[in-house]
């Protein structure tokens, strides 16, 4: 079954102008087709200007976040069936736009680099790889499954006001590597992590867990980062 | 297209706004009642009180007190370690147990009054 | 860490003061707060120990959430640095006035 849909997405062409606008397309699509599929319409056929990444289209690498009806979403895994006839896209908020749809991420994967994220063990490697039991491999599974697209932190109200909090999804990089039974800089990570801008900031507001694509319950992981925190300060340190 | 409130944000919004308010509140109630010197002094300020547009005034400050209570109870039994699961059951309890609380002890305070 | 503890541990002595607080000064008639009656409690010591604590978590509380709202919010550095002394500076003369009143009427 096929309908029309009205996406009305905002502009910017820094090239053209250098304010954003508003442009509408009327286009057909099938029930089961997704948003991406209308923006490559879109761009196929009535304007090739129109500018947003994609890459796998299936969800799994993260590039086409976007705001679409006030709400941060994978273009790739909206359908337009679930949205109503006029869809609504912006860039994912908060971050500087370049062109369209793409945003700068710098910053982003600054906050992801700030938290170490990478297994840190000194003692000398075993012959093989590092085993983990299938116990403590499900401590971490969840943060495991993050594709680092932005929706979280973009989606937050707390980094749209501080620039310099780390934000839901460092915060959640960081659990990765804190809950691995195999990494050994927990101190050091949670050092990093425990400033002013730092996993304090986090007010349990839930707009990251509301929009993740892989429906991460982000914030469970950050209060358990916590109280992880308020332990290790009950034992020294900090 | 404003972004879209759910119910953490609206909860985090309430919280908020009334902390703030009652921050200033509180700077207010210490200021004032500590300068109080003289029985004469104390009565006045409480005859003043007797006001019915300060009285609608208290209980307005009553409601921020509450929301701002139950929107704190809600954040820490969360960051005490009760699933995340839950968050919006509990939101929706905070507000009704608000609302009940509100209306109930109003009705008491008022009937002080008057 | 600590700082961010005492505010949730503020939090919940609030709970349990305002709900007292207000039990006993607008639930229990006039006579409770008639100027008597608020004199006669305070030469109780124990009355005292507990509007001192009361004082003070109700101040740490309001203050620790503006400076959450300075970290987030005030992005102007010398602003940011006044706001910063301010919060410092205004609880501290409020704690000393609710205090004097408190030990000394």
């Amino acid at each position: 079954m096929s309908k029309f849909y009205t996406f009305r997405i905002k502009r910017y062409l820094p090239e053209e102008s250098p304010s954003s606008r508003w442009d509408e397309f009327r286009i057909k699509l099938e029930s089961m087709e997704r948003v991406l599929d209308g923006l490559i319409k879109i761009k196929e056929n009535l304007d090739g200007t129109l500018t947003f990444r994609k890459s796998c289209a299936h969800g799994v690498c993260g590039s086409c976040a976007m705001k679409i009806n006030g709400l941060n979403r994978l273009a790739c895994q909206t359908l337009v069936k679930d949205l109503p006839e006029l869809i609504e896209i912006e860039p994912l908020p908060s971050l500087p736009v370049i062109k369209d749809l793409v945003v700068d991420m710098t910053l982003f994967f600054e906050k992801n680099d700030r938290v170490l994220p990478y297994l840190i063990n000194d003692d000398p490697p075993p012959e093989r790889e590092r085993i983990q039991s299938q116990e403590d491999q499900h401590k971490i599974l969840e943060s495991i499954t993050c594709i680092m697209c932005g929706s979280c932190t973009t989606s937050c109200p707390v980094f749209w006001a501080d620039k310099e909090y780390l934000g839901p999804s460092a915060l959640l990089k960081a659990y990765r590597f804190l809950f691995d039974t195999r990494d050994k800089a927990t101190d050091s990570r949670l050092e990093r992590i425990t400033g002013e801008h730092g996993v304090w900031r986090c007010h349990s507001i839930f707009n990251c867990v509301e929009v993740c694509p892989k429906e991460i319950d982000i914030t469970k992981h950050i209060l358990k980062i916590k109280r992880l925190a308020v332990k290790k300060g009950f034992k020294g340190g900090d | 297209m404003r972004y879209r409130w759910n119910t953490g944000s609206l909860a985090w919004l309430v919280h908020r706004i009334t902390g703030v308010i009652l921050t200033f509140y509180l700077i207010a109630h210490i200021f004032v009642l500590s300068h109080l010197k003289n029985p004469s002094a104390y009565d006045q300020l409480m005859n003043f009180m007797k006001n019915p547009i300060l009285k609608i005034g208290e209980l307005l400050l009553f409601a921020a007190v509450l929301i701002h209570v139950f929107a704190g109870i809600r954040i820490t039994l969360l960051e005490a370690g009760l699933s995340t699961k839950i968050q919006k059951p509990l939101a929706y309890l905070g507000v009704v147990a608000v609302a009940v609380i509100w209306i109930v002890c109003g009705f008491f305070f008022l009937m002080e009054v008057f | 860490m600590w700082s961010w503890l005492l505010h949730r541990i503020t939090g919940v002595i609030l709970v349990f003061g305002l709900l007292y607080h207000f039990i006993l000064m607008h639930f229990m008639g006039h006579n409770n707060y008639s100027y008597e009656a608020v004199m006669a409690r305070l030469s109780d010591p124990w009355w005292k120990v507990f509007n001192i604590i009361f004082l003070l978590a109700a101040v740490y509380h309001g203050f620790y959430g503006l400076n959450g709202l300075v970290t987030e919010y005030i992005r102007e550095r010398p602003l940011r640095k006044l706001m910063r002394y301010l919060i410092i500076i205004v609880p501290m003369i409020l704690v000393f006035f609710g205090i004097k009143i408190v030990l000394f009427n």
